[in-house]
């Protein structure tokens, strides 16, 4: 019998065009980490599971942190600001100095949620926390679970110069966290 | 006949007793020992569907709800006036205990801890609301996951004059409030609940919040409001904006199904709870209805609650760039 609480802080953040890389930053000075998407131009017009596919051999994450830190990853493809595939890996932990290729054994197939399954039945998204009355929004306003997040990823593609691509997010187990992502633009595919 | 023993005599757990019923189960329900829950104080808004999802589970006519006036104010923006329904979450309950009963569940002592090992089970299933019981249980490890973001709501209770008026208002950007609900109920009772990421140690006056909500509805809905009274202390509820419980045994025995607030808990709470309650026994259900083995089932609910997780926690990770 072992009880643990764990806290976790999430983030996004953007690649600006033409980069491969991005870096995590830590709060309170605690390091950072470092996000790579090699070849991140052939991942343009991929989807489901080719784009899995190529994902797991092209994203590495390079620990500039003094202490270990586990993480989860997840990468979800936009088209026009829809959520037309996404990703999620299993946790893992990254030490200190290390290199992680989060694909390798953290995008398995089963772990494919296309959007419509990944809230179902038109839900509120949970962190659209703003507005007390969302649970009545009808299916299709923007405020709908898809719309916010695809307001989001939009948002971070058009800083990086694209309207379609790739939005990477990492949580990460730690209070002192301030995690982020990428965004990999794409042409419409 | 195939057994199951129901942890918590709230609407997951009661919803699951009812569902097992129904698939010819034999049910026991053991109440929680819990007493009174601070967000039980709070307005609860839940849509249409999950009404709809959850009296496809109970039955029509279930008491503890209704469809009332809802004017939306959203900042400077023209109010909009709807309808949705409004829960008395204590009153929905005992509606639905009353429902189990007649179905044949039967009402067994309060556990202390989960009978994991006990072979008079079929499946256990533990919808005591928290990781309370999973954790006192011997052959149980847990791990209680956070976010880091707090979600906070106060709730002041009041009276609204005589009539049968029933009504709620839900409001956005007034008075500085992120989020605002105000509701009155058919006897004349109204509440009013304040949600914020941080509200410190004391939000905004009540009265001073009414007064803005009074000059954004306009002066019809202005009438409605004009008698109310709030005692001015209220209730407070602090937690996590979205909390993940998993639960891993280290030996065998009968299944263990966890449903509710005790395997998943994301905000907005009030509403949203229920409907992730009526979509975690609609998954039970299905489980059920084909066939399947028990634990299939409890593989589906907890691959729900992880996408609820993630959805949670992304929402989380998108506020500074939307703020932005």
């Amino acid at each position: 019998m072992a009880v643990t609480r764990r806290n976790f802080i999430a983030g996004t953040a953007v690649l600006v065009a033409g980069a491969t890389k991005a870096t995590v930053a830590f709060a309170k000075g605690g390091g950072t980490i470092e996000l790579e998407v090699v070849g991140a131009r052939r991942l343009a017009g991929m989807s489901g599971e080719k784009l899995r596919a190529a994902l797991v051999k092209s994203v590495r994450l390079q620990s500039r942190l003094e202490q270990p830190v586990k993480m989860q990853f997840l990468a979800a493809r936009l088209v026009d600001g829809e959520i037309a595939d996404l990703f999620a890996s299993d946790g893992f932990e990254l030490a200190s100095g290390a290199q992680a290729f989060p694909g390798d054994m953290l995008f398995p197939g089963d772990m494919l949620f296309p959007g419509d399954m990944f809230f179902p039945g038109d839900m509120l998204f949970p962190g659209d926390m703003l507005f007390p009355g969302d649970m009545l929004v009808p299916p299709g306003e923007p405020r709908a679970a898809r719309g916010l997040l695809g307001r989001v990823a939009k948002d971070t593609l058009l800083r990086g110069g694209a309207g379609n691509g790739i939005v990477f997010f990492v949580l990460a187990e730690t209070r002192a966290v301030s995690s982020r992502g990428l965004g990999v633009p794409t042409r419409r595919g | 006949m195939r057994t199951a023993l129901v942890m918590g005599d709230g609407p997951a757990g009661l919803l699951a007793a009812i569902s097992l019923r129904r698939a010819r189960w034999m049910t026991e329900i053991a109440p929680s020992r819990r007493g009174a829950r601070a967000h039980h104080g709070h307005v609860h808004q839940i849509d249409f569907a999950t009404m709809a999802k959850i009296e496809a589970v109970a039955g029509q006519g279930l008491a503890g709800w209704s469809a009332a006036d809802l004017l939306r104010i959203d900042g400077a923006a023209p109010p909009v006036m709807t309808q949705a329904p409004i829960v008395d979450p204590a009153a929905l309950v005992h509606a639905l205990s009353r429902r189990a009963i007649e179905l044949g569940a039967k009402l067994v002592e309060p556990r202390m801890a989960i009978p994991v090992e006990d072979k008079a089970f079929d499946l256990l299933v533990d919808a005591s609301g928290s990781a309370v019981l999973a954790g006192r249980t011997a052959g149980l490890d847990v791990a209680i996951d956070e976010s880091d973001a707090i979600d906070e709501c106060w709730t002041w209770r009041g009276t609204a004059g005589s009539g049968d008026d029933r009504w709620t208002i839900a409001a956005r950007d007034v008075a500085g409030a992120a989020g605002l609900w105000l509701t009155r109920a058919v006897d004349g009772r109204c509440m009013m609940t304040l949600r914020c990421a941080d509200c410190g140690e004391s939000p905004v006056s009540p009265f001073r919040l009414l007064d803005s909500v009074m000059l954004a509805a306009g002066h019809d809905w202005s009438r409605r409001m004009g008698k109310i009274g709030f005692d001015p202390n209220p209730v407070r509820h602090r937690a996590p904006f979205a909390r993940r419980v998993e639960v891993t045994r280290s030996a065998g025995g009968p299944p263990l199904l966890r449903i509710g607030d005790g395997l998943i808990q994301t905000a907005p709470r009030f509403g949203q709870g229920f409907a992730q309650i009526a979509e975690q026994i609609e998954l039970m259900r299905a489980a059920l209805a084909s066939g399947s083995s028990p634990a299939s089932a409890v593989a589906t609910i907890e691959a729900s609650a992880d996408r609820r997780w993630l959805a949670a926690m992304i929402g989380a990770a998108s506020e500074p760039l939307l703020a932005a």
